[in-house]
């Protein structure tokens, strides 16, 4: 299974040389298993790039949305497959009883906020909502859950080829047990990402910052290495980087955590452009 | 679980930056299977995790001065706050958790025919009346109790949340 960064920005874009090495577009991750099989998770600014990759070859696309935060999803108007007519493209994201995806996805694809909207897209276009059940995309088995996270949020996870990942961008783990680790059971994203081969995990906030954003749904790099250890992923890749953070930030944050965290499994600063292959 | 020998990780060269060169994954036609086609992935046994609904409720009650109570889906008391551990006389971490049957005998928190809970979760409707609770030391207390059920967003129930008032008696 490869799974290729395409934007690991949390909140909103950054550009400039102080961020190039992280990356400055939102959250956009591919991930494609050995038979091909090829699903996007998330629809940040980082799918735009993604997109003009995707020719007219291209099968059938499927984008999961973990959410519908506008930084998740502010590239689809700008990615390619959706302007391609006849292109299959499957729209994936959570579940709520009270408004279908559709209606939901129309507060942004429409106007006043976006000029074309989402029914007038010429592709072939399938809405989902995820369902409580593993599922099938060809070589993939993806399984979400709600996770803490503001408005309804899945994390997933997935797996193919004997590999597996668990894709949690924006995610509040400690909200319920306090500290990490303690409670599994109690755990927001335990089951998600229980023995995974590589975690995606937010890590926007420094400490000192967290305490003036508990309940916003994000977490710190120590609540990542502790919610990595608790499930026992062999891997960590931080993601979702705070936009207040440059590029010399991110390293030296990391570096401080690991540092009193001393994680026992790898942990891989996630930068844009980065391409990981998990083999068996 | 499936041993995995070795993780390939490095970055893209710099031409082949997903803003560079656009020299990306190729794109292979993938011949999808249908979806729904399901099938379970195995996990780790161990604690199974409880729904998030739950998790949010007892953050909730952490910074409530209101006894609350929360059930699973199966209509355990698997958490109640200090507010409620006054009144029942016992903190949560000394009890832990109490199936159905356990917590009708040890706090008459509703009988096996007219547990308050059960008919909250199965009516689909929040239950409110008046009763008498026994507390882990054997005192009697009247209460209002009031049990909000709680549905997730497929509409599947997650348990139920129960809200304790002590009322003065003459």
């Amino acid at each position: 299974m490869k799974v290729r960064l395409w934007g690991t920005r949390g909140s909103v874009g950054t550009s400039g040389p102080s961020s190039a090495r992280y990356g400055g577009n939102t959250s956009c991750v591919e991930v494609q298993a050995d038979d091909g099989t090829r699903v996007i998770l998330d629809a940040g600014t980082g799918i735009r790039a993604l997109g003009a990759t995707l020719g007219p070859e291209t099968g059938r696309v499927d984008v999961m949305l973990s959410h519908l935060h506008m930084d998740h999803v502010q590239g689809l108007g700008f990615f390619r497959p959706l302007d391609q007519p006849g292109q299959e493209v499957h729209l994936w994201g959570p579940p709520a009883l009270r408004q279908p995806l559709e209606k939901r996805l129309h507060r942004y694809l429409a106007p006043p906020l976006f000029p074309v909207r989402l029914c007038e897209m010429p592709c072939d276009l399938h809405l989902h909502e995820f369902p409580s059940e593993p599922f099938r995309i060809g070589g993939l088995t993806i399984q979400v859950a709600m996770v803490c996270h503001p408005g309804p949020t899945v994390g997933l996870r997935i797996e193919a080829d004997g590999t597996s990942l668990a894709y949690l961008p924006d995610h509040e783990p400690c909200l319920g047990p306090g500290e990490l680790p303690q409670e599994p059971d109690w755990t927001s994203g335990f089951d998600i990402a229980r023995d995974v081969d590589l975690l995606i995990h937010d890590s926007q906030f420094g400490c000192h910052q967290y305490h003036r954003h508990v309940g916003w749904g994000h977490c710190t790099l120590d609540h990542a290495l502790g919610f990595a250890a608790m499930t026992g992923a062999r891997r960590l890749l931080t993601f979702h980087h705070d936009p207040r953070h440059d590029d010399n930030a991110l390293d030296t944050l990391l570096a401080e955590a690991c540092a009193r965290q001393s994680p026992r499994f790898e942990v891989i600063p996630g930068r844009e452009g980065m391409l990981l292959e998990l083999v068996r | 679980m499936v041993a995995i020998d070795r993780l390939a990780a490095y970055e893209a060269r710099q031409n082949n930056a997903p803003h560079g060169s656009g020299n990306a994954t190729p794109g292979r036609s993938p011949g999808h299977t249908p979806t729904g086609s399901r099938q379970p992935i195995p996990l780790r046994p161990g604690p199974a995790q409880k729904p998030v609904e739950l998790i949010l409720t007892r953050q909730l009650a952490g910074y409530v001065d209101v006894a609350t109570l929360l059930f699973d889906a199966a209509l355990s008391l698997v958490f109640y706050n200090d507010a409620a551990a006054a009144l029942l006389g016992r903190s949560f971490e000394s009890t832990g958790p109490l199936t159905a049957p356990q917590r009708q005998m040890t706090l008459g928190l509703g009988s096996a025919a007219q547990d308050p809970v059960a008919l909250a979760v199965s009516d689909n409707t929040p239950a409110h009346g008046h009763m008498t609770l026994r507390t882990f030391d054997a005192t009697m207390v009247e209460v209002a109790c009031t049990v909000v059920p709680m549905r997730g967003q497929t509409g599947e129930s997650v348990g139920a949340v129960a809200y304790l008032w002590p009322v003065e008696t003459r």
